[in-house]
């Protein structure tokens, strides 16, 4: 940013301009146009009476705004809305949009209204003129209506009417009232809607009262008055057939027809039907069959044409006082293999033709399994083995029938763990709560999402749609108390410890029973901690005894003169971080208390997982938003010690991509903006970091950020593009790339630990920072199109990395090593291997101790003179002659160490008097020193710096044979700059993105190493077979190549059976044609009438020896001809199979 | 009402002549009131530490938003003098780019600017179909009004320079500054012109008789082009009265760019319209802007600026209105007296403004704030008696 920009921007914020939502974005925020249809009665769409004009001021949190959508589905509304809402991050609430807000509310006042609704927000909240203008509105006629709220500044007991209005006699805890010329309603809040199958027709009805009163409110009711009056309060199903109610109707106009309905409290409708209203006014009958005791609602809606001229509903229930059946479950919840079993008990008379069905039912309705059991005795056991394609959730209904005739049912929910481990995920930050919840979840499912994380116990609306589960159980603190000990308990008092770890995880015992992805120990927490107690210092005793072995060694570390480790203190009882050696220079006293803190953090997770695995033996634990590159963390303690972690996107990404295992869960956070493009950047990172899946904060919020839904439950604008953009992700990359291997060209960086707190002493922090070094190396590396791999010290003191297995080795800044690590990488060169360094290669051990001389100064071929701060200066390096050009690296500043000089290595530079880019053989290897700090060195995606430096690069890694497998030019022919390039191998097919984080787009050219086939995944193209590929980098969206020695075909599939009957499971083979490595295959089955069986939307990665793909047929599923649809991700090709349901 | 939203709304109060229900067509104005902030680091060097005074007058035209803005330092010697960071009549909305939220506009008379002089006053109302902003300033050689005019429904806005002079005015400058689409530099600036369109690094000297529009906009950061740290906003713009110009120049700088015209010093009103096309792509802006001039310009030479709802502002029947509201909640004596008080003031301040005569202008600014004080009291007075009567 140049200085008069930044003058610019400060006199901004100076001047407080705060920039908060425009209007644009509350419009879109405020959206009430939806296109996610939920079930609804249209009780009066379209209305007689036209549009009826409403403003809502809703609470713009969670689910409420949905609210106006649900009656603007059922009713004939031209709606807007207005937020009262908590501002992010905040406790504090006020009109969505601040100033904005309020201007946005101004105009929409200037509009004529004919009612206003209060829901969740408070007419005394808004602005007086605002306030003055709605009051008066209402009383000139308009409506008002408050839900869950009051003004009796305006609803006056003295103006309430004593004569309830007819169309309100069932809107219960309803007020009716006057404001001079205009109405107003007073309701309760909307009750709270357990979940359950059928809960949306409960939903019904209250949306039926809301608009009814709204209508009355605006003078808008129907002119026709029509009732369905029931015949009793029970009625007795023995009695059926019989009339159950009375419809009543007056004014109605002529040819007006009602159409009759009959719903179940599960939603089923049992009877429909429509009769025409003869005459004006009158009555009619309405008989209903013999359905099974429960609850019903028996419905009406009058026609005049296409119009909706009035509506009533009644509630119904059937009693069977003779017979009664119930349902006890063993346990509500079970693995898959398992077994879901209970006990149904029958009251009443048994006779011939009756029995007990026990059926488990999805989400939908569909009668997945069945038992039918006799009904001759009062209790009958039932069991069902948990299958792999059981849905998360299942309805256990036990139903008594009498012939063809239910009689009396009973159900509960059971529970199937699964966890969504092994596949890639979509995970969101928090849940949908409130009487909508279930629509919400379901607009969330259907935008992809997989798993949930939050606290408490997960709803069964969130298995219903087969989300897993992260608890967040805790939040892992460091705080400490007056003493100095840490708060609940000191990690290593043994006893309190435990017992706060066994709270937390009997507190997860809900999560457990639903399916838990994984345990999270708490975000943006502390990930090191040690105290004052005499717990931790027992701890802190038994870590240095484990890093030293003798008390000598520690002694000659530390300059102490300690006995034995039993004598080992603070060096002052209260400092808890050794902060007094740090500043005496004792380094090594500090650094190993950094590392205790820690390591008492990882012995801390690993505690936790292990209790976590006494209530899930398939638990895995670990922590989330927190751990980072540039805070020194342990970060191979983390991935040691934990089995998940998700840190914010950094630098710490490339760590544990590179050293956690596969099945290691691994994720940013995003979500922190509001455009495709750059959230859209942050996604693609992830996938070409290695990722498992993608986490988004949070489903919903309006302001500073953006949900992943608009409070109308639609998911917003950039976030369908987000998912076009990344549908081939859904449509089987993500799950590919999991069983794919990143390559890393044989270059592998070390990240060192001590290193890390090395940056932090004596002259260290003047040659910049260890984060910034590595970075800058990551960069070089990626514009090079050079993939890489990280292994850690401790990795190499354990033994558990070959390093022969590398071609080059990188050290950034590894200013600290122990001697065994210096052994170690001196062995790698001897034998061969290319060593690179930046600066200050191993000038401390690995307690941080500084050492008179740098333990690799052989290998480099050079001696340390002294240990100075960086000298920044100009300097120049040749780079070796190519062809008939000779070049040279021009630095600007850079920092450089005047310490060393060479011995047996050749600079190719200099800065001043400072040797720059020293080489040296070592045995049969090459060390190269470049003696400047890395992050100095001129970045290779500005278009501003010279090729030469890329060609010095180019010229080191030649040495160790690393040249990149793809090249990217520009139009021009140059090297194309600001790409990325990260290559899978999947046997023989080579997996490639290129990908630009920012910038714009640009016309480039991928040239391959000899001519492959290759298939463009994101437009599914088959490219033929190429050497060179044209394309058009786009910046922040990732493209994806499929590149392969033969040409890559689609899958096999084949129906195991011709003919199947319902309520039995087709077994779908799906084979790939590679003689090794997987094919990934999105495998999506239609029903006969052509729509989707979408309980069957899987991805199948499958082999030459071929994958089964079950494909459930319910009970209740339609017969005829089902079709099989795979489509093949690197072909985009469909194969089909279609088989026939009997 | 719970405490945070009564400071809030008194903050940023609505402002309207002539507030009514469903009436179609307005301008909304909001004020932000007068916020005295201690200016931080960041802010021109000679301003940090010093006391600010801020405010803010937005209107609302339904198809966009101008956000006007009075930004000056205080002088701590001296209270009628100010002191400008970057300039002190800034346009923070509809983007803070383009006319410069900072300080966009500056009159300079007989080469001094009038921003040294502590504002006058600012206000805001909206009255018929139209939006009025006036900043005036009482400098040593002239009572000055910058008068700002929205219309319901249209995107542009039209300005007016009108001079008291108290001393020969011997010249008149006024220069503009935008930063068009976004505060990027070394991108794609341009300003096209009738009759040419002048790249990053042209200075140009325009023809007064033909070229008297500017369109500026940048190439790389069109409307919606995003990139790691900017995202383009769109274009802005800016026509005047050739009649009025004796010259106008600017260089198509790199990062923001200054017109300035010489005014001819004999005349006493000044007159522009700026656009922000902010959200529109520099093609629709060109096509619109070149549609649109001819008439405009016509439009503008012939504008009214004179507000005839404030010379005609019917202080017997607002009085008539407000002693019936006052009669509805007779316990609010205070109210009483007050509207009292500023129908008195009101009475002398509009026969002077009425006059046309010297003075007109300040007394025009006092009326105005008094007219603004009346109604902003008048929705509480009348919500109270409102209620009273439910």
């Amino acid at each position: 940013m140049t200085r008069s920009c930044m003058v610019v921007l400060g006199i901004l914020s100076a001047a407080g301009v705060c920039r908060g939502q425009d209007m644009a974005e509350l419009e879109a925020d405020h959206g009430v146009q939806s296109e996610f249809v939920t079930p609804h009665t249209a009780w009066a769409t379209p209305y007689v009476h036209g549009e009826t004009r409403v403003l809502f001021f809703v609470n713009g949190r969670g689910t409420n705004a949905r609210e106006v959508i649900e009656l603007k589905q059922r009713f004939d509304l031209d709606p807007q809305m207005v937020f009262w809402t908590r501002v992010v991050d905040t406790t504090r609430d006020e009109w969505h949009g601040g100033e904005n807000g309020v201007r946005r509310m101004a105009r929409l006042l200037t509009e004529r209204w004919d009612a206003f609704v209060f829901s969740g927000a408070s007419l005394d909240n808004v602005p007086v003129e605002q306030q003055y203008t709605i009051i008066k509105a209402v009383t000139g006629g308009a409506g008002l209506v408050l839900v869950g709220t009051d003004d009796r500044r305006v609803l006056k007991d003295k103006n309430r009417l004593q004569t309830f209005p007819a169309l309100l006699h069932d809107v219960n805890g309803a007020a009716a009232f006057t404001v001079l010329q205009g109405r107003g309603v007073r309701l309760p809040q909307c009750p709270t809607i357990e979940y359950r199958r059928g809960w949306e027709v409960e939903y019904d009805q209250w949306s039926m009262r809301l608009g009814k009163a709204i209508l009355w409110a605006a003078g808008k009711e129907p002119a026709l008055s029509l009732t369905v009056a029931p015949k009793d309060e029970e009625l007795d199903r023995a009695t059926l057939p019989a009339a159950a109610a009375t419809l009543q109707w007056q004014a109605a106009p002529q040819g007006t027809v009602a159409d009759i309905k009959l719903r179940r409290d599960d939603g089923q409708v049992v009877l429909a039907g429509r009769h025409t209203l003869d005459g004006p006014e009158g009555e009619l009958e309405l008989t209903i069959p013999r359905v099974r005791s429960g609850r019903y609602w028996l419905d009406a809606v009058a026609r005049d044409g296409q119009r909706a001229a009035g509506f009533a509903s009644t509630p119904l229930t059937v009693v069977c006082p003779q017979q009664d059946v119930r349902l006890a479950l063993d346990q509500d919840w079970a693995e898959v293999g398992e077994q879901i079993a209970g006990r149904v008990h029958v009251a009443g008379d048994s006779g011939d033709g009756r029995r007990v069905v026990v059926s488990l039912i999805d989400r939908r309705g569909r009668q997945i399994a069945r038992h039918i059991l006799a009904s001759d005795t009062a209790e009958q056991p039932f069991r069902f083995t948990v299958e792999p394609w059981f849905p998360m959730l299942l309805e256990v209904r036990a139903t008594l029938a009498d012939g063809e005739s239910e009689v009396a049912s009973a159900w509960q929910f059971a529970r199937v763990v699964k966890r969504h481990r092994g596949r890639f995920n979509f995970l969101m930050w928090d849940i949908p709560y409130g009487t909508l919840a279930p629509a919400a979840q379901a607009s969330l499912a259907a935008t992809g999402v997989t798993v949930h994380l939050t606290s408490g116990p997960p709803p069964p609306y969130v298995a219903a749609h087969d989300i897993a589960w992260i608890p967040y159980t805790t939040h892992v603190a460091a705080d400490r108390d007056e003493q100095g000990v840490m708060k609940p308990a000191c990690w290593n008092d043994e006893a309190a410890i435990q017992a706060h770890v066994d709270k937390v995880v009997d507190a997860s015992l809900a999560s457990r029973q639903h399916g838990v992805f994984a345990y999270s120990l708490g975000d943006e927490i502390a990930v090191r901690g040690s105290c004052l107690s005499p717990h931790c210092l027992e701890a802190y005793r038994r870590y240095l005894r484990e890093q030293y072995g003798e008390i000598a060694a520690l002694n000659a570390s530390w300059g102490t003169r300690y006995g034995g480790f039993d004598e080992v203190h603070l060096s002052r009882p209260d400092d808890n971080d050794e902060a007094e050696a740090l500043r005496a220079g004792n380094f090594p006293r500090w650094f190993d208390r950094q590392a205790f803190q820690s390591y008492n953090f990882c012995k801390l997770c690993e505690r936790f997982g292990d209790g976590f695995r006494r209530i899930d033996p398939h638990g895995i634990c670990g922590f989330e938003g927190a751990g980072t590159f540039r805070n020194a963390d342990d970060l191979d303690g983390f991935v040691r010690y934990n089995t998940f972690w998700s840190p914010y996107p950094g630098t710490a990404d490339e760590v544990l991509r590179s050293i956690a295992p596969r099945d290691f869960p691994r994720a940013n956070w995003m979500g922190y903006t509001k455009d495709a493009d750059s959230l859209l950047g942050r996604y693609w990172r992830m996938i070409t970091r290695g990722c498992d899946s993608v986490w988004w904060w949070r489903w919903e919020v309006v302001g500073r950020f953006r949900g992943w839904l608009a409070p109308n439950l639609d998911p917003y604008p950039a976030v369908r593009d987000i998912l076009q953009d990344t549908q081939i992700v859904r449509d089987g990359l993500g799950d590919l790339l999991l069983r794919s291997e990143m390559q890393t060209d044989g270059v592998g960086i070390l990240y060192s630990l001590p290193s890390a707190y090395a940056t932090k002493v004596q002259a260290s922090p003047t040659f910049g920072t260890y984060e910034n070094s590595h970075a800058a190396f990551h960069s070089a590396l990626r514009e090079l199109g050079l993939n890489f791999q990280y292994f850690t010290d401790r990795q190499v003191r354990l033994g558990e990395v070959d390093l022969r297995g590398f071609k080059v080795i990188v050290l950034p800044m590894t200013q600290a090593l122990s001697g065994q690590e210096a052994e170690m990488l001196r062995s790698y060169v001897r034998d061969g291997g290319v060593l690179i360094a930046d600066v200050r290669p191993a000038i401390y051990d690995g307690h941080v101790k500084p050492l008179a001389a740098g333990q690799l100064d052989d290998v480099f071929g050079v001696q340390r003179t002294g240990v100075e701060a960086a000298r920044v200066s100009n300097g120049t390096i040749a780079v070796p002659v190519t062809g008939e050009t000779r070049e040279s690296v021009e630095l600007a500043k850079v920092r450089v160490d005047a310490g060393i000089q060479a011995t047996t290595a050749t600079a190719a530079g200099s800065a001043g008097d400072v040797p720059l880019c020293l080489s040296n053989g070592f045995g049969q290897g090459q060390a190269f020193l470049l003696n400047l700090a890395m992050d100095g060195f001129p970045a290779l995606n500005s278009q501003n710096t010279l090729e030469a430096s890329a060609h010095l690069f180019r010229q080191l890694l030649d040495r160790a044979r690393v040249v990149p497998a793809i090249r990217l030019t520009a139009a021009d022919g140059q090297r194309l700059r600001n790409v990325e390039i990260t290559r899978w191998t999947n046997g023989p097919v080579q997996i490639v993105s290129v990908f630009r984080h920012a910038g714009m787009a640009e016309s480039a050219t991928l040239s391959l190493e000899q001519p492959l086939y290759v298939c463009d995944l994101k437009s599914r193209k088959d490219l033929g077979r190429q050497q060179t590929v044209n394309v058009t980098i786009t910046p922040y969206r990732a493209m994806f190549y499929a590149i392969s020695p033969q040409p890559l075909k689609p899958v096999e599939l084949k129906a195991v059976a011709s003919k199947v009957s319902v309520g039995s499971v087709q077994h779908v083979t799906v084979t790939s044609p590679l003689p090794e490595g997987w094919q990934a295959v999105k495998v999506q089955v239609t029903m006969p009438d052509g729509s989707p069986a979408d309980w069957v939307d899987a991805v199948a990665v499958t082999d030459h020896q071929g994958v089964v793909v079950d494909v459930p047929v319910a009970c209740n599923d339609p017969k005829g001809t089902w079709t099989v649809n795979a489509t093949e991700l690197y072909t985009g090709a469909t194969t089909t199979a279609t088989f026939v349901v009997e | 009402m719970n405490k945070y939203c009564l400071g809030w709304v008194a903050c940023i109060a609505v402002i309207s002549c002539t507030l009514s229900a469903a009436q179609e067509s307005q301008v909304l104005m909001t004020d932000s009131g007068v916020q005295i902030v201690t200016i931080g680091p960041g802010a021109p060097p000679h301003t940090v530490g010093l006391q600010g005074h801020r405010q803010v007058i937005t209107m609302d035209t339904g198809s966009r938003i101008y956000g006007l803005r009075y930004g000056v330092a205080l002088d701590p010697n001296d209270s009628k003098a100010a002191i400008p960071g970057e300039g002190y009549i800034g346009m923070p909305e509809p983007v803070g780019c383009n006319w410069y939220a900072g300080g966009f506009l500056d009159v300079v008379l007989n080469g001094q600017s009038i921003g040294k002089t502590f504002i006058h006053s600012l206000t805001g109302r909206s009255s018929g179909a139209r939006g009025t902003t006036d900043f005036v300033f009482d400098t040593s050689q002239a009572v000055v009004r910058v008068r700002f005019v929205a219309r319901a429904g249209e995107d542009c806005l039209f300005a007016q320079v009108l001079l008291e002079p108290k001393v020969q005015i011997t010249s008149v400058r006024v220069s503009v500054r935008c930063y068009p689409s976004a505060f990027v530099s070394h991108a794609g600036r341009h300003v096209l012109t009738v009759a040419r369109n002048l790249a990053q690094g042209e200075r140009a000297e325009l023809t007064i008789v033909d070229e008297w529009w500017t369109l500026y906009y940048d190439n790389v950061y069109d409307a919606g082009y995003i990139s790691a740290q900017h995202t383009g906003a769109g274009p802005c713009a800016a026509l005047w009265l050739p009649a009025q110009t004796e010259k106008a120049g600017f260089t198509v700088a790199s990062y923001g760019i200054e017109t300035a015209f010489n005014l001819k010093p004999d005349l006493r009103d000044f007159r522009f319209v700026f656009f922000d096309y902010a959200g529109k792509t520099n093609e629709v802006a060109k096509t619109d802007l070149q549609a649109r001039a001819p008439s405009l310009l016509r439009e503008l030479a012939d504008f009214a600026f004179t507000d005839p709802n404030l010379a005609r502002w019917p202080l017997a029947e607002k009085q008539a209105e407000v002693e019936k509201v006052l009669a509805l909640v007779p316990d609010d004596k205070e109210a009483a007296a007050q509207y009292q008080r500023w129908a008195g003031e009101l009475a002398a301040q509009l026969e002077l403004v009425r006059s046309s005569s010297s003075g007109a202008i300040l007394a025009e600014a006092a009326a105005a704030a008094t007219i603004s004080q009346w109604e902003r009291g008048l929705p509480a007075l009348k919500l109270k008696a409102l209620l009273n009567e439910i």
